[in-house]
């Protein structure tokens, strides 16, 4: 099936999500077979492209489509790419001006399917998937998570080549990944050996918006 | 050009709207959505309610009565079928109407009413009935009307009414009584527009050749024939021929494309054209209804039947070109996917905001169509997203 063709479609920024959320929801009880995905999620290239060429709409209208959503990262300035939001998809939902904590689901047009937007983390603050990440890790006060955050600031101050804002959450979150029993770990694979954990209270409104959203 | 047209109580659908119309729009749907209905009432708006033209396909689905009447048979088109439910009572009525896109509206209604005191004398008129006319018995010599109707269904379009057609026995409108009206407008059938109709079994061999005999000569037929050189570049002529005037025995069985012969390049002898299959005939019957239907409306159904999907790109291109400039609107519907992928091809990502190409998918369940632009069906093609 093509991402034209699935009646449950997902949007997202890029191939991390891409390989990273069906480990997430498997792991919270979405049951998520390869050959039948109950969710076609399609990786757009960026935020920016989300809003191209009414790509959404005609998304939203094809044939016998039960729902489309939407995740991208606030990015630094959250309420920017809100408001983006807001604004392209006005012609066909009504977004409201704030995001809510548990995320937005609502109609598309008149007798559309289910629209739904979720924007990384918590839909609340600045910040990317790998924010959403640092929610998984199983114990904030873990010493050796610490030294994580403390290595990759004295990496900063060793100029270290990642963007300081971009980048720190996800370096940070690799950086722990490769101090693991096996180091090196891709970030869907530390969801699906546990190394991060996908059960975490924080994940749960996350988990929650896709299951209402799909009816899952 | 409609914008929006509408439909209330007219056969599967108790309500339908198609909106956000353009020069050229493709119906799809499942099978029985009834984007064949669809169609049908848009030719009938169009037209001004002229129920005339859904007679052959109506006797084609066998929606037609039939009395033995003491002076030979009637035959007629049986009006349940047009009505949703089949429901037809006095005070049901079939409702259509369209918005233009210079603002104008348009609209038909088809109410059943009481038949009017005074018969129409064309009604009193009617061959078969004479039998039953009798002396009312009131000394003055009229004979009075003893046709059972059941009621008389009043044609108006916008806020006249244009017809009135006496219902009978089995609420049935007599072909004869269409013939009468002919008459009685002097022979002459009036169109509020020029609608033409391709069905799936392509255009009638009659009405083609018809068509190709009076473009002979003139600016249209190098059009005609650029869009026969889409199946076959090497058609250098076509003619109508004489031969089928003469022999219409010898063409009447089986033959269903005849009447016309081509010349080809390098080829030195004349060829009929069903020799070359049939998306010759199927193209041809397409350039030429489009260039009877100027000013008005085309309705194809199965447009891509008979047509390789190679052909179908330059058969829209051919389609839009000649319908842009014949102002022709164009209703068609397809069940391929080939077919609406190929629209993409031509129509425009920086289109305006008006679309001259769309795509409408009906669906029983929802009142209106989903209305894809130029921009979704591009969208549509290039992400493989599914409008059928």
């Amino acid at each position: 099936m093509r991402a034209g063709d699935h009646p449950r479609l997902l949007l997202v920024e890029g191939e991390t999500e891409r390989r990273l959320l069906p480990e997430l929801l498997e792991a919270n009880g979405v049951v998520w077979s390869k050959d039948e995905v109950p969710v076609y999620i399609e990786p757009m290239g960026g935020f920016d492209k989300f809003w191209r060429d009414g790509v959404i709409r005609t998304h939203l209208k094809a044939a016998r489509r039960e729902a489309v959503g939407l995740i991208f990262d606030a990015d630094q300035l959250e309420d920017r790419r809100w408001k983006t939001a807001v604004s392209k998809c006005r012609s066909f939902a009504e977004l409201p001006a704030l995001p809510p904590a548990e995320g937005w689901i609502g109609a598309s047009t008149a007798e559309g399917p289910r629209f739904g937007v979720w924007m990384m983390p918590d839909n609340q603050s600045r910040g990317y998937l790998e924010t959403f990440l640092h929610f998984l890790v199983r114990d904030s006060d873990d010493p050796l998570y610490q030294h994580a955050k403390n290595a990759v600031q004295g990496a900063l101050e060793r100029n270290a080549a990642f963007d300081p804002i971009r980048g720190r959450d996800k370096a940070e979150i690799h950086t722990l990944l490769a101090w693991q029993q096996e180091p090196g770990k891709q970030l869907h694979d530390a969801i699906k050996h546990r190394v991060l954990h996908p059960e975490s209270d924080l994940a749960a409104p996350f988990v929650t918006w896709f299951r209402t959203l799909f009816e899952l | 050009m409609f914008e929006t047209f509408k439909l209330h109580n007219y056969r599967g659908f108790s309500e339908f709207e198609l909106t956000g119309l353009g020069r050229v729009n493709l119906l799809v749907g499942a099978n029985n959505s009834g984007k064949t209905s669809i169609l049908e009432a848009v030719g009938l708006l169009a037209s001004g309610g002229d129920l005339r033209r859904l007679w052959s396909s109506m006797r084609s689905r066998g929606e037609w009565i039939f009395h033995e009447r003491t002076r030979g048979q009637e035959t007629g088109l049986a009006l349940p079928y047009l009505f949703h439910g089949y429901h037809v009572d006095l005070g049901s009525a079939i409702t259509l109407e369209a918005q233009r896109s210079d603002g104008e509206r348009v609209s038909s209604r088809l109410e059943v009413v009481v038949p009017p005191d005074e018969y129409p004398r064309q009604w009193r008129q009617g061959r078969n009935f004479r039998r039953r006319y009798a002396d009312d018995g009131d000394g003055d010599g009229d004979r009075a009307e003893l046709r059972p109707l059941l009621g008389c269904l009043d044609i108006k379009v916008d806020s006249t009414v244009t017809q009135k057609l006496p219902i009978s026995e089995g609420w049935g409108i007599a072909l004869h009584d269409f013939i009468d009206l002919t008459t009685a407008r002097g022979g002459k059938t009036e169109e509020a527009v020029p609608v033409r109709i391709i069905t799936t079994a392509a255009m009638a061999p009659d009405e083609l050749v018809e068509i190709v005999d009076r473009i002979q000569l003139t600016e249209e037929e190098s059009h005609v024939l650029e869009a026969l050189q889409i199946v076959d570049k090497r058609i250098t002529q076509f003619r109508p021929t004489v031969a089928r005037a003469t022999n219409p025995q010898m063409f009447g069985f089986g033959a269903n494309r005849y009447g016309v012969i081509l010349r080809l390049e390098g080829h030195p002898t004349v060829l009929p054209i069903g020799t070359l299959g049939d998306g010759a005939w199927r193209i041809l019957g397409l350039a030429l209804g489009l260039t009877a239907a100027k000013g008005g409306v085309l309705l194809v159904d199965e447009i891509d039947t008979g047509l390789h999907y190679t052909v179908m790109e330059k058969m829209w291109r051919l389609i839009l070109e000649m319908a842009e400039r014949l102002d022709v609107q164009i209703f068609a519907t397809s069940h391929s996917r080939d077919c609406y992928e190929s629209l993409a091809a031509i129509a425009d990502p920086q289109a305006p905001e008006r679309s001259r190409v769309t795509i409408q998918r009906i669906e029983p369940a929802r009142p209106r169509a989903v209305s894809f632009s130029e921009q979704d069906i591009i969208n549509a093609a290039q992400r493989g997203i599914e409008v059928r």
